[in-house]
């Protein structure tokens, strides 16, 4: 069965939502962020930031708030806030279970 | 100044990954990329260098404005280097530390399967479209068409093998697309892909020409039968004199008013209107058969024609059977046709010839008896005229 986008998050995408709820960023500064928060192990390359902003816009998960100059901001969403609560309970589950193997 | 060339990209438009690897390898050897009319690239020969080219595929998702999307791009480090196709933009950039374009599997499947999805209802309707095709002379030939001979056949059949074989390989190399890991550039190999893309031109340009050469013969077939061709036409011929004709004509009519009938074959002769010019109906008039494009005026006109009526009845395509009608009080007259079949009124008048002719939307039609006894000579004279 195809796994649908939303039945858990990529960890691109989980990594795109923490860096929004940290605080409103333009596309660059996500991507710097992630890069910098990972210690460089999730990289984020223009197709594939676009490709998932594009995504979580659609899903109402992000929204642009505003454009600074050539730079758009964006902004995480309830849904959003939502969304990356559940991952990261779903992760914290996980990580139980190896806990408790 | 840099020299600017054109390539063909080898690659089909789903492979990506394949166009990338190509193009990369290309700047190594000094062409860089600008700029692509469908499969031919354009390419400003200067300096080889290192530099990687990326292809984004533009969708009209409204999320963002190409040009807005260029620039968080160029922020990134990658360039705009030019389209290619309709919907692929492509991106480059020399700095080896900027992050590759895309960096996760799953999002740029995504993308891949978009292009999956078009390609394959593409090939489907391509593949569909040559089974029709292929069936096009079985159909041709139910019609005893008699162009198809054995060595047309032969090609049609070696050209349509040759191209389903071409439809083949790409439904196995799209069906590979789906499998492989398309961030990877490594799979392939650019003289194959050469090679491929020769095999896919070659049958192509042949497909072409078949259907460039099968669709005017089929179509002079269908309209003209086995019998005519505007060249036929041969002033030289001897013609029968229109005097003996009509001295012999009444006798020939009393006879078909005894029978009522006389068969006919409608498609002995057709001429597009377009192509039949007043000097050619002044052909046909030296053959004793005179065309009046519409109803005569009068009984006088008509009689000066000679005409007759013939209801044309159509219930049997395979024997099409002219009734005769000749009133009472003239053996002269025109009459208006109604008939289901042409939809359009049809006027046409018979004349000293053995032969008969509608004018019926484009096309002229001209029947010829062929189980007359009576006039036999003259009969014969412009049979053998009309199937020349």
């Amino acid at each position: 069965m195809p796994k649908k986008a939303f039945d858990s998050l990529s960890e691109p995408m989980f990594y795109v939502l923490m860096a929004l709820k940290r605080s409103n960023m333009c596309g660059t500064d996500i991507s710097d962020w992630i890069k910098c928060r990972s210690s460089s192990r999730v990289q984020l390359g223009p197709g594939t930031l676009y490709t998932i902003l594009s995504h979580l816009n659609q899903e109402k998960a992000i929204e642009e708030i505003m454009t600074v100059g050539r730079k758009r901001i964006y902004s995480i969403t309830p849904h959003g806030i939502d969304l990356f609560d559940n991952e990261c309970n779903r992760l914290r589950a996980c990580l139980n279970d190896l806990e408790e193997e | 100044m840099s020299k600017r060339t054109i390539k063909l990209l080898p690659y089909a438009g789903f492979e990506i990954d394949g166009i990338e690897g190509w193009l990369d390898d290309m700047a190594l050897k000094g062409y860089f990329f600008t700029g692509s009319v469908s499969s031919f690239c354009m390419f400003d020969k200067e300096t080889p260098k290192k530099r990687r080219y990326r292809i984004d595929i533009e969708y009209h998702d409204k999320f963002m404005p190409y040009s807005a999307k260029r620039e968080l791009f160029s922020e990134m480090g990658w360039n705009y280097a030019g389209n290619m196709f309709n919907n692929y933009i492509v991106y480059y950039t020399d700095d080896e530390s900027v992050t590759e374009f895309n960096t996760d599997e799953f999002h740029r499947k995504e993308q891949i399967k978009k292009i999956f999805s078009r390609k394959l209802s593409g090939l489907i309707i391509i593949l569909v479209l040559d089974l029709l095709w292929i069936g096009f002379p079985i159909n041709v030939s139910s019609l005893n068409i008699s162009f198809l001979d054995t060595s047309i056949l032969i090609c049609f059949g070696a050209v349509n093998l040759l191209y389903l074989s071409y439809l083949a390989v790409l439904f196995v190399r799209l069906f590979r697309i789906r499998k492989r890991n398309s961030l990877n550039r490594t799979y392939h190999d650019h003289k194959r892909a050469k090679a491929l893309k020769c095999y896919e031109l070659l049958s192509i340009s042949l497909m072409a020409l078949l259907v460039a050469i099968m669709i005017p013969l089929t179509l002079n077939d269908l309209s003209s039968g086995d019998y005519y061709s505007i060249e036929d036409f041969n002033k030289t011929i001897p013609l029968p004199l229109i005097e003996e004709l009509d001295s012999n004509i009444n006798e020939y009519y009393d006879t078909l008013a005894e029978n009522k009938t006389a068969n006919i074959n409608t498609h002995d002769l057709v001429l597009e209107r377009d192509n039949f010019s007043t000097e050619q109906i002044t052909d046909l008039t030296q053959y004793g058969t005179y065309i009046y494009p519409g109803k005569p005026n009068n009984n006088e006109e008509a009689y000066m024609y000679n005409a007759v009526l013939y209801e044309f009845k159509s219930e049997n395509k395979a024997e099409k059977e002219f009734k005769r009608s000749i009133p009472d009080d003239s053996d002269a007259s025109v009459s208006h046709i109604e008939d289901t079949k042409f939809d359009n009124a049809v006027y046409y008048v018979k004349a000293e010839g053995e032969g008969l002719i509608l004018l019926k939307d484009n096309y002229l039609i001209v029947a010829t008896f062929t189980d007359e006894v009576l006039l036999k000579d003259k009969t014969d004279i412009f049979y053998e005229y009309m199937t020349k």
